[in-house]
């Protein structure tokens, strides 16, 4: 762990640059005949701009800085379209998704809203809708709100998911009001024989002395080509406490390109996990803002790496005022051929005096061909801040493994074990039980010798 | 019966043990007393099958099983028990659910059907009783934060979950205070039956007054120099090694 306390006006990591130059050609052409096929409604601005942005940037290159670990050339070559409307599922499909039959729930497939599949029901204190009915019958409400946080001009997957915007989740909490229950979203996509891209969208907005849970799911089981890259905006009030989560499941050629934005208020606290089990290529992409005094942004992340998947959490906290509380703890675990890239930035703005900031990015590499880069970046700019990071890369604990198996557990049940440990911080902070359970139960799937492994009372 | 026959190991290339024959009859309480660096943790570190190091000669039988056919985890449940001179702290993972996997693969391994929660959490409560240990300890990360005596108590504790025919002390008094000593001792005495032996590693004397051995070895240059009754420990106490290694100082 390093602790810095810098000078004023001295940013200790020059300014992360963007180069819009080094883009590839890629076949975009079919993207205006999607747009054009979107009927003209409040959006139709945004959508325009978010084209225009996505047409200047292009999918970028590894030399761009912030999609240096990331390759997106097969995304690029490959034409996606949008999917059929009358894409549907039998509801048994879903069922190894769900957090249980009660809790209210949103669901997708292929983008495509499930009217007769969800049963999120809104009430006078909590209010869910499609965002669809929004722009339709209400648009004053997503002034200001949608993709006003969520940064879509830098960002080449998030103006794509801008400009395909027409549907999604709503979840508007009244000032005072507690969701009784967490709400979850489902995306779950099947594809077909063509690529598709799919544009998942939640906003979030927690009104002041509010509380609730938004969980997401993004999950898939076909071996179809698919490009998803959600975009959530949570936008906290004064003393809001927020919670989500993003539960990543999907489908073996469905590139993941996730954002979320965070905006709090106040002594709010809102917490945001990104859970990555599976998924050739899942990069997530998170900005907190701490824009009133005595916030507190906690940001999680466990991947998972199989195979030859790549996951990557880029983070940049921004601590705007004084005496707010950040926390970012990420761990990955890499086996086989899998790789994980670790970009986390924390900003603290002139004045922002009292920061307390705390970042770490832990890697268990099992094998000698997985691979993990951490990157910690500061740019600080009040002298009396607590900013610390640390990164670590390591194997199993070799005394650890003797120490299990001199007990009597085989090798691979105490290496599965030791992974399980290492993994459980992260999952032991998930509030809500259906989703911890299901996550320690998809961790335990996955984990050398589950059989020899006692349950977990 | 535990035989260990003509035992030569080394660490990289360099040789530790130069040769051990040591035998111990069921039931009986063997020790090995030496001075640092003789290669007391290595003997005991060679038997529970630490990788780190190499067996070049001998062999080590366990009823008449050859352990150095056997995985570590296979040597435990073979009857093998090591308690660790310092037990390693693995964050994250409870006592109890590291016992209850330990235990069941090892009953498993034995061909004994595996225990039931029920039948798991009495046996722990009668056996941690024995070490005075408090089972509140269990639901801890192992070894998390425990103090020195909470280890080795801890230590002694999984060995009688285990049930193990030959048990291995290496320098279970180190780090202790002599209340600590006294109830590890007292559980170690409890657990001595006609069908366990112990191998008692200390490099003091003071543990032998409370577990009392039937046999003293004294181990110098990886080799058994001398081996004697319990007087054999008192004498070593009063004179210290120093003269022991004079006599069988390895010639340059």
């Amino acid at each position: 762990m390093a602790t810095l306390r810098s000078k004023p006006n001295t940013p200790l990591m020059p300014e992360l640059e963007t180069p819009m130059s080094t883009m590839t050609t890629s076949p975009h052409a079919n993207l205006n005949m999607r747009l054009q096929d979107i009927p003209e409604d409040a959006l139709t601005s945004l959508r325009t701009e978010a084209n225009e942005s996505f047409q200047k940037m292009g999918w970028p290159s590894m030399r761009d800085e912030a999609w240096r670990y990331t390759d997106t050339r097969k995304i690029a070559s490959t034409e996606f379209s949008t999917a059929d409307p009358g894409a549907s599922v039998e509801i048994d499909r879903l069922a190894p998704y769900m957090l249980g039959q009660d809790m209210p729930r949103m669901i997708f497939v292929d983008g495509i809203y499930q009217p007769s599949l969800s049963t999120a029901e809104s009430s006078s204190e909590v209010r869910i809708d499609r965002i669809a009915d929004v722009i339709a019958s209400e648009p004053d409400r997503l002034m200001e709100r949608l993709a006003a946080h969520a940064q879509w001009k830098d960002d080449p997957a998030n103006a794509l998911s801008t400009m395909m915007l027409t549907d999604g989740v709503m979840v508007e909490i009244a000032a005072g009001a507690d969701m009784t229950s967490p709400i979850h979203v489902i995306y779950y996509s099947s594809g077909g024989d063509q690529p598709i891209s799919i544009h998942p969208r939640i906003l979030v907005v927690a009104g002041d002395g509010s509380s609730g849970t938004v969980i997401e799911t993004h999950a898939g089981d076909t071996d179809n080509t698919i490009l998803t890259a959600p975009v959530t905006e949570l936008i906290a009030g004064d003393n809001v406490n927020l919670d989500h989560y993003r539960m990543i499941r999907e489908g073996s050629n469905t590139s993941h390109l996730g954002d979320l934005a965070m905006h709090q208020g106040a002594s709010s606290e809102v917490s945001s996990c990104v859970l990555a089990f599976d998924g050739p290529l899942i990069r997530s992409r998170m900005r907190a803002t701490l824009a009133g005094e005595h916030g507190n942004a906690i940001l999680h992340g466990l991947a998972l790496g199989h195979d030859t998947r790549h996951v990557e959490n880029l983070l940049r906290v921004n601590h705007m005022v004084p005496n707010c509380r950040s926390r970012e703890e990420f761990k990955h675990v890499l086996d086989d051929k899998s790789s994980a890239a670790f970009t986390g930035r924390i900003y603290v703005a002139e004045g922002a005096q009292k920061t307390d900031a705390v970042q770490t990015n832990r890697n268990l590499v099992l094998t000698k061909t997985g691979k993990a880069v951490a990157r910690p970046q500061l740019e600080i700019y009040a002298d009396d801040v607590k900013c610390t990071h640390g990164a670590t890369t390591g194997e199993l604990d070799p005394e650890a493994m003797f120490y299990l198996q001199a007990r009597g557990v085989p090798a691979d049940a105490a290496r599965g074990m030791l992974i399980q440990a290492f993994a459980g911080e992260i999952l032991d902070d998930v509030r809500p039980q259906a989703l911890r359970e299901q996550a320690m139960m998809l961790l335990r799937d996955r984990l050398p010798a589950a059989e020899h492994l006692a349950m977990i009372d | 019966m535990l035989e260990i026959k003509n035992l030569h190991a080394s660490i990289e290339d360099t040789p530790i043990l130069r040769g051990i024959d040591l035998t111990i009859e069921d039931g009986k309480v063997h020790s090995i007393m030496g001075p640092n660096g003789s290669g007391k943790s290595t003997l005991a570190k060679v038997l529970a099958g630490d990788e780190a190091y190499e067996v070049t000669e001998g062999s080590i039988i366990l009823n008449g099983e050859d352990l150095l056919e056997l995985d570590p985890h296979e040597r435990a449940a073979a009857g093998l028990f090591m308690a660790f001179q310092y037990p390693v702290e693995i964050p994250g993972v409870t006592m109890k659910y590291f016992l209850r996997t330990a235990i069941n693969s090892v009953r498993k391994y034995r061909e004994q059907s595996e225990l039931d929660a029920y039948e798991f959490l009495s046996m722990v409560k009668e056996r941690a009783a024995m070490v005075e240990l408090d089972t509140d300890l269990l639901d801890r990360p192992v070894n998390g934060g425990f103090s020195g005596g909470e280890k080795k108590r801890a230590e002694i504790f999984q060995m009688a979950m285990l049930e193990p025919t030959a048990c291995i002390l290496d320098e279970t008094d180190s780090g202790l205070d002599i209340d600590a000593l006294r109830i590890v001792a007292d559980g170690v005495n409890k657990m001595r039956a006609d069908n366990r032996s112990f191998l008692v590693i200390t490099h003091y004397q003071r543990l032998l007054s409370y577990i009392v051995p039937d046999v003293v070895h004294v181990l110098v240059d990886g080799r058994i120099v001398r081996t004697g009754g319990k007087d054999l420990a008192l004498e070593l106490e009063e004179h210290g090694y120093a003269p022991i290694e004079a006599e069988h100082a390895i010639d340059a």
